[in-house]
């Protein structure tokens, strides 16, 4: 028998008991000849043999499920790349975050605004330019230039596209506009006049030079396009100059002149109290970037472009009615506000009171005698010890009494640490029993023993 | 179950990769790799999860390795798995001294003088030693060798423990072993 190697059929058989006595010693001196199937041996007989088989089984079917597990083939850069695209997503977005372009949509808005501007302005200089090509119907060559209004039209759009930064453009104003214009018919009168521009002297030459060749007609798209940049840059070149003068800010389609300004003081009040109210936020309707908040009198100040469209005010403040003002020739008003009606939703706030557990009624733990404080009964030990007994044991001692309050209050089971000699450890337990039987800890209503521990501190002096 | 299968299934897996082959193989095994987890991890949850990490282990050592032997091969790896185990509990240090000892003194894996056919010199020898052995120890020895006796048995006759017994065996071979091999060295010289 077992001439083989062990099976795991053999060992099952033999923690059955299946196997006759004989069997079963040739499988004892066959596996103790092997270290592998001894040590295995050694290991298996803790347990019973059906918590074996179930736990052979559950390995073997555990494995059985790992080999068949169809293992999806990720590359090894994967990881590298996954990773990489995580740190460039949450780069951006907290990029994006910073960036506060978005978050202002008012600047949106006017930049909306201001673009609707540029490109009504772009549509007055073609239509000008449409004149102003009737008038020099004899100069032949700019005719050819500016002759046919589509192409005008397609220059229009590449006008669009060459101003991709139309706050720059924006902030020209009609008189820019109407200079550029005016420059436009320049060229035409004076055909062979040098610009006095520097940015456009190289197109105007350009223009020139065509001029007279008279091939201008046939090269119109390219040299409106050149156009466009020489009008572009003039633009600019025209607003540099007095920036402060142009307007930020437009309403109605028409930009504010921001060096006429007025002033509007006012004093908040409550309509119910007749107090001033400080913190209100006072703003223009129009335009909310101007606002202000007022002072701790209620009062307050707001600079506002002079113009006529502008004629309310909003003042609003937590808890209060937001109120329009309307703005007359009057620049000090008296504004007061109505508390808000609007009711808050009701909050009903109730409260649980939850008895005391019962699980264990009149449970407590042990206790000193006379319910002292164990502050207190550590007092009257230090008090009661007959020091001349130990008063060769100078110095100071920290010592752990570890005791048993027994059901009937009695202490036993004293175990001492960091006690010097006996003689103090024993005085200890004859100072504790002197002060009497503890309170023992109740539980379930009945008294228990139960097991106690404090540190001392005593000093010998 | 031999080694030819053993060496024919590895060989396979090394060339194919598949991991059901590698699973078939190590299936053969799993109740020697987790009674000898048992034995050194001491806790069935640990064990198990030691005979899943094992075969993790074995995928990649695999190929590291030009394995003559599977089973002993994982045998070592087994043992050395456990011990780096309770290497790593240091809170349980105790219990890996405990064992290491015992390991070392029952570990038996060149065939023992006892276990071979006789020999009227080493069974002269043999009777020698056998005598000079602690009576526990000679007690086991003889009726589990000589009187063909299963630990059952024997620990039923001798009411000590059946753990014990295999125990006394094995260690009464050891201190065989060591015995005869002074004698045939005195003699050889």
């Amino acid at each position: 028998m077992f001439k083989r190697k062990l099976t795991y059929q053999d060992f099952i058989n033999y923690f059955k008991n299946h196997l006759q006595s004989k069997d079963k010693h040739a499988f004892e001196k066959k596996m103790m000849q092997d270290a592998f199937e001894e040590e295995a041996f050694d290991g298996l007989s803790k347990l019973s043999e059906s918590e074996l088989e179930n736990d052979i089984a559950g390995l073997k079917s555990s494995i059985q499920k790992r080999v068949t597990k169809t293992r999806t083939i990720v590359p090894i850069w994967f990881k590298y790349a996954a990773s990489i695209i995580v740190i460039v997503g949450i780069g951006l977005s907290i990029y994006f975050l910073n960036s506060n372009y978005w978050q202002d949509s008012m600047l949106k808005e006017q930049v909306a605004r201001e673009m609707d501007l540029a490109d009504s302005i772009m549509v007055e200089a073609e239509k000008l330019i449409v004149l102003s090509q009737k008038d020099s119907l004899k100069e032949t060559d700019m005719k050819g230039i500016l002759a046919e209004n589509k192409p005008a039209k397609k220059e229009k759009k590449q006008i669009k596209k060459e101003q991709a930064i139309p706050i720059e453009i924006a902030e020209s104003d009609f008189e820019a506009a109407n200079e550029m214009i005016i420059e436009v018919e320049d060229v035409a009168d004076q055909e062979m006049e040098v610009m006095e521009f520097e940015e456009a002297e190289l197109v105007d030459d350009q223009l020139v030079k065509m001029a007279t060749q008279g091939k201008a007609a046939e090269e119109a798209p390219q040299s409106k396009k050149k156009l466009a940049e020489s009008q572009n840059i003039r633009i600019r070149g025209a607003s540099t100059p007095d920036e402060s003068k142009s307007p930020l800010y437009v309403i109605d389609g028409k930009p504010l002149d921001l060096n006429k300004t007025k002033t509007i003081r006012g004093k908040v009040f409550s309509a119910e109290d007749q107090e001033s109210i400080p913190g209100v936020s006072v703003q223009l309707k129009d335009l909310p970037v101007f606002n202000t908040l007022t002072d701790s009198n209620g009062e307050f100040a707001l600079t506002i472009p002079d113009e006529d469209e502008l004629k309310t005010l909003i003042a609003s403040f937590v808890g209060m009615e937001s109120i329009q003002i309307a703005l007359d020739e009057d620049t000090s008003l008296m504004v007061y506000m109505e508390p808000q009606t609007m009711a808050l939703d009701e909050v009903m706030v109730s409260g649980r009171y939850e008895e005391a557990k019962q699980d264990e009624p009149f449970g407590r733990e042990s206790q000193p005698p006379a319910s002292v404080s164990m502050n207190h009964y550590k007092k009257q030990i230090t008090e009661a010890l007959d020091y001349s007994k130990f008063n060769k044991l100078k110095g100071k001692y920290r010592i752990k009494i570890r005791f048993t309050v027994n059901a009937d209050g009695t202490l036993s089971n004293f175990q001492f640490k960091n006690v010097p000699d006996k003689v103090l450890s024993d005085e200890i337990i004859r100072v504790m029993e002197q002060l009497g039987n503890w309170l023992p800890k109740v539980e379930h209503n009945r008294s228990v023993s139960s097991a106690k521990e404090f540190t001392i501190k005593i000093e010998i002096e | 179950m031999n080694a030819d299968s053993d060496s024919e299934l590895l060989k396979r897996y090394l060339q194919t990769g598949n991991l059901e082959v590698l699973g078939e193989l190590y299936n053969q095994y799993i109740h020697l790799v987790y009674g000898v987890c048992l034995k050194y991890l001491n806790n069935r949850e640990d064990s198990k999860d030691a005979v899943n990490k094992i075969f993790e282990n074995l995928i990649i050592e695999i190929p590291k390795f030009e394995i003559q032997n599977f089973r002993s091969w994982l045998y070592v790896v087994t043992k050395n798995y456990c011990l780096m185990q309770l290497r790593k509990e240091k809170s349980d240090k105790k219990r890996f001294e405990n064992y290491s000892q015992t390991v070392f003194m029952e570990s038996t894996n060149i065939l023992h003088p006892i276990d071979e056919a006789p020999d009227s010199m080493l069974e002269k020898h043999l009777k020698m030693c056998l005598e000079k052995l602690k009576e526990e120890q000679q007690q086991c020895i003889v009726l589990f060798y000589y009187e063909k006796r299963c630990y059952q048995e024997i620990s039923e006759k001798l009411s000590i423990d059946q753990k014990m017994v295999k125990s006394y065996i094995q260690n009464g071979k050891r201190n065989l072993k060591n015995c005869i091999e002074q004698l045939q060295e005195t003699e050889n010289v």
